[in-house]
């Protein structure tokens, strides 16, 4: 299966180190089939939950023999039920994701491979795939699906995809929200990088759609450290405006107002239960997924 | 317009566009970086836009404020407040003919007086005055006065020092400032400080350290032919020498008669048997080769006490390390006002002059066998300075005079040999000039008080008739030489001034009252340390000081530099400050004073060190360094970056 993967944009190694994990909502999920994530409807599978007076035409296979033979009273046994639930992932292709690390390894790319390793890893659990790319023209959007055929659909569309313009991202997240008819999860893979307030305003839309949110929140080092000595002029990449500015002097009120940024969007997403996961192009994405996705299981 | 020390560094006020320039190439110098957070940074910089310009322009002014402190320290500005009233400083500088003299080192003394000059020349304007009275002027800056001073070559007259003094002087109301330098060797008695100065540092020819030796008597051997000298040397290490005498011989060869160690008490007697006295001349005695002591004051007591005699002098040359004496007799003949000089290059006329002497004094012993000598020997009385001997005496001894041979009891004895005891005060210090010739003197009185130094010891004098004569008998008490322990114009001055009444004789000038009550005297001092009595007698110590010869206080409101730590040397500067004092009639107040010695070659180049800490600019750099810490802390956009931030 591996070599008819999309090169580039799958890694193997990190493919590979989450193969044994995986990726359970925390939200109940409305799903048709039986998977791994909680549903919001009892059923017939494998966790007992309670029992229940039969009520005619309950299915008798469900009748507590046992309980009838030392009581004379029909129970019905009730179980928890599994399902499968469909995940999102969105992929944010602004021209400000080409931006690349040191090691020339660029945010969108370091996106898709991320995003790429844990589509397979949803997939293979029996969940369903979505995909919503928003960049400078028309969001593409992949319903979800599940499905090796699927998958690999999917994966071939985000080697396609191409870091251009300018993204309105609360917009875009607006718009995924309007297309989420049910309880589901949703990768979003972004910088993030858009003024707080509106940025916050649009999750909590996904939020209401009663999705389980997971921020991958991608930045390079240079943009979180502002590394610049002496007169830099900074290039907004999407729109092509440039600023002139003593970098050494607003280095300090940068990093402040990045601070608060990312801990302001930490705090919105933790209030709703979701998840945001700091990443620099330069981590190992093979470190980075697996021990994220631990760390997940033990909150659970 | 404010002075500067070195105003050609004002030069470099032009890298005052350096930062600017900088400036503009760092704002050139950008560098590109995407980023996908504009939207952060264009909310910083617009919310401190204010203050960031604010900021920048303060770095752009604080490192020029930097470099200007730095290039006005650099350019040693001289005052910053009140400079229209600075005035000028007075730069004098003796360009006489004895500085002409070639020094060890190769330069004339002139061209070491330049040199000294730099170091003093804060900058301002200056006047420049001369002892010849060329190239002098006003000059509005000093590498004008340095060229000037370079130009300058020392002339081939004798300067008129006190001229030139005293237009300085006139001049220095208005100055903040004196610098002068040279020699002074024109420097005469008429000066109070100057013969202070001589008496207590002059000394020639040298002789051994600590040692001194002086003739106590010279009379001719009982029944025989011959004389008899009597030497007492003093010596502070208890060191053993020998004395000897010689005599000058034919040709003016020094020829030794005899010597003998010196007893235990320090006395010697050298008897010369079979010298025949006619036509000898005895160079007086010597230690261990060495010549014999000066007898500056001798000979100046001798011109004092004779100022109705015709003194004539004569010398045999005067740009010479020797001419400091000879020129300091010139001097002393001239002011007793009878006087006059006889060198080698005398005309007829002075010859002629010479011969209507009474008293001819040689400077230089080898000068008697020539002319003019010769013929001037004829005269009744002769005295010798270089021996060490008393000059009657020697001249009693040595046979030239005529009376002497033929009987010797009626020839004046210079050294009483019966002179009374005074209690208190040791006999041997005793001396007696003879008086006896003088007409009118009438003997009497009792021991009079000539001078108290600082209650340490004091001098005594009184005039008797004794069996041989008329004479004053002048006590004091031990030293190391009378010459150089005592001011001999203040023990003579009183007591010529009794002789003056006594006799009837008349002072030629008015005298040498005038001698009394110098502003400074100098008293024999060790050679780096002087000290100054000041107008009000307080004693005002100079401290050399730790090798470095700067500028030194004398009492408020006067002050000198010495240059140099000999005290002779130090002792010309202070008489010529006391000089200007005196002429000026006010203190002064500042005054830098550069004699010219040639101290050793490390206090040498200390000297010639332009001093680092002299004037305000050192604050100025101080400052300088400051706001350059200041703009080290407040920038955040340093020049030269050390160190570039990298990732974490």
């Amino acid at each position: 299966m591996q070599e008819s993967l999309p090169s580039g944009i799958f890694d193997p190694r990190a493919a590979s180190a989450i193969a044994d994990l995986e990726l359970v909502s925390r939200r109940v999920a409305e799903g048709f089939i039986s998977g791994v994530h909680p549903s919001p409807y009892y059923g017939f599978a494998i966790e007992f939950a309670a029992y229940r007076d039969y009520v005619p035409g309950d299915d008798l296979r469900f009748l507590d023999w046992r309980v009838w033979g030392r009581t004379d009273r029909h129970y019905i046994k009730q179980f928890e039920e599994t399902t499968n639930l469909s995940c999102f992932i969105f992929v944010d292709c602004s021209a400000s994701m080409a931006i690349r690390e040191d090691n020339g390894v660029s945010k969108f790319h370091y996106a898709l491979m991320a995003a790429g390793a844990l589509g397979y890893l949803i997939s293979r659990q029996g969940d369903n795939v979505g995909l919503y790319s928003v960049s400078a023209g028309e969001p593409d959007y992949i319903p979800p699906k599940g499905g090796r055929r699927h998958l690999f659909s999917i994966l071939a569309h985000l080697a396609r995809l191409e870091p251009a313009g300018a993204v309105l991202l609360p917009h875009a997240l607006n718009s995924l929200a309007e297309r989420i008819s049910h309880r589901g999860m949703v990768l979003l893979f972004s910088d993030f990088l858009w003024p707080t307030g509106e940025l916050v305003q649009a999750l909590k839309q996904l939020f209401r759609r009663r999705s389980d949110l997971i921020l991958f929140e991608i930045m390079t080092s240079a943009e979180q450290l502002f590394p610049y000595d002496g007169m830099t002029e900074f290039e907004d990449v999407e729109v092509g405006a440039r600023m002139l500015t003593q970098s050494t002097l607003v280095r300090d009120a940068y990093l402040q107002a990045m601070h608060d940024h990312r801990e302001s969007l930490r705090r919105a997403v933790a209030e709703y239960g979701g998840d945001v996961v700091p990443i620099t192009p330069a981590m190992s994405l093979a470190s980075v997924l697996p021990a994220y996705l631990a760390r997940r299981a033990r909150l659970l | 317009m404010p002075a500067f020390g070195s105003a050609w560094f004002l030069y470099f006020g032009l890298l005052l566009g350096v930062p600017v320039i900088i400036h503009l190439i760092y704002g050139l110098r950008r560098k590109r970086v995407p980023t996908g957070a504009m939207w952060m940074i264009r909310r910083i910089v617009e919310h401190n836009a204010r203050r960031l310009r604010l900021r920048d322009i303060l770095l752009l002014l604080l490192r020029m404020a930097a470099l200007a402190l730095i290039v006005l320290a650099f350019a040693r500005p001289v005052a910053w407040i009140g400079l229209e009233n600075a005035g000028r400083t007075l730069v004098i500088i003796d360009d006489g003919f004895p500085m002409k003299e070639i020094m060890p080192g190769g330069d004339t003394l002139f061209e070491t007086a330049v040199r000294k000059i730099g170091p003093h020349l804060e900058g301002g304007e200056y006047a420049l005055f001369t002892l010849s009275g060329r190239m002098e002027g006003e000059f509005s800056d000093r590498n004008a006065l340095k060229a000037t001073l370079e130009r300058m070559r020392p002339c081939s007259l004798k300067g008129d020092l006190k001229t030139a003094l005293s237009r300085a002087a006139a001049a220095q109301a208005s100055s903040r400032a004196v610098v002068a330098v040279g020699a002074w060797q024109d420097l005469g008695p008429g000066e109070p400080p100057v013969v202070h100065a001589r008496l207590g540092h002059i000394e020639v020819p040298p002789r051994p350290p600590g040692c001194s030796i002086r003739i106590a008597g010279i009379r001719p051997v009982p029944g025989g032919k011959g004389v008899e000298v009597e030497c007492l040397v003093e010596d502070d290490r208890s060191l053993q020498h020998t004395v000897r005498l010689y005599r000058l011989g034919e040709n003016g060869a020094r020829e030794e008669i005899t010597g003998r160690p010196v007893s235990e008490d320090g006395r010697t007697v050298l008897t010369a048997h079979n010298l025949p006295l006619q036509g000898t001349v005895l160079l007086a005695a010597a230690v261990d080769g060495r010549d014999g002591l000066a007898s500056d004051d001798i000979a100046y007591m001798a011109l004092e006490l004779l100022p109705p005699l015709r003194v004539g002098v004569i010398v045999n040359r005067i740009a010479s390390p020797a001419f400091m004496s000879d020129g300091f007799y010139v001097k002393t003949a001239l002011e007793v006002g009878t006087g006059f000089i006889v060198n080698e290059y005398a005309s007829g006329d002075l010859l002629a002059a010479a011969k209507q002497c009474d008293v001819l004094l040689f400077t230089d012993a080898s000068l008697v066998p020539q002319e003019p000598g010769a013929e001037l020997l004829a005269k009744g009385w002769i005295l010798f300075s270089g021996g060490g001997a008393r000059p009657l005496a020697i001249a009693e001894a040595s046979g030239l005079l005529p009376a002497t041979a033929a009987d010797p009891a009626a020839v004046p004895v210079a050294v009483d040999q019966d002179f009374p005891p005074i209690a208190g005060l040791p006999a041997d210090m005793f001396m007696a000039l003879d008086w006896g010739e003088a007409p009118g003197i009438a003997a009497g009185g009792a021991w009079r008080p000539a001078l108290s130094l600082q209650g340490r010891s004091r001098i005594l004098y009184r005039f008797e008739e004794t069996g041989r004569g008329r004479r004053v008998f002048i006590a004091g008490p031990p030293g190391r030489t009378h010459g150089a322990d005592l001011p001999l114009h203040k023990v003579f001055a009183p007591m010529v001034r009794e002789l003056a009444a006594w006799t009837g004789l008349r002072l030629s000038p008015e005298g040498v009252d005038c001698k009394i009550g110098a502003v400074g005297e100098i008293w024999d001092l060790p050679a780096d340390t002087l000290q100054v009595l000041g107008p009000d007698g307080t004693a005002l110590q100079l401290d050399s000081g730790r090798g470095k010869h700067g500028v030194r206080l004398l009492e408020p409101g006067i002050y000198t530099a010495l240059i140099g730590g000999k005290g002779g040397d130090a002792g010309q500067a202070v008489r010529a400050a006391n000089l200007v004092a005196i002429t000026a009639g006010r203190s002064l107040d500042t005054m830098a004073l550069g004699g010219l010695f040639q101290p050793d070659e490390g206090a040498r180049a200390k000297e010639e060190e332009p001093d680092p800490g002299a004037g305000p600019w050192r604050i100025l750099a101080l400052i300088a360094l400051a706001v350059l810490v200041v703009e080290g802390l407040l920038s955040a956009a340093p020049i030269v970056t050390l160190k570039k931030r990298g990732p974490a």
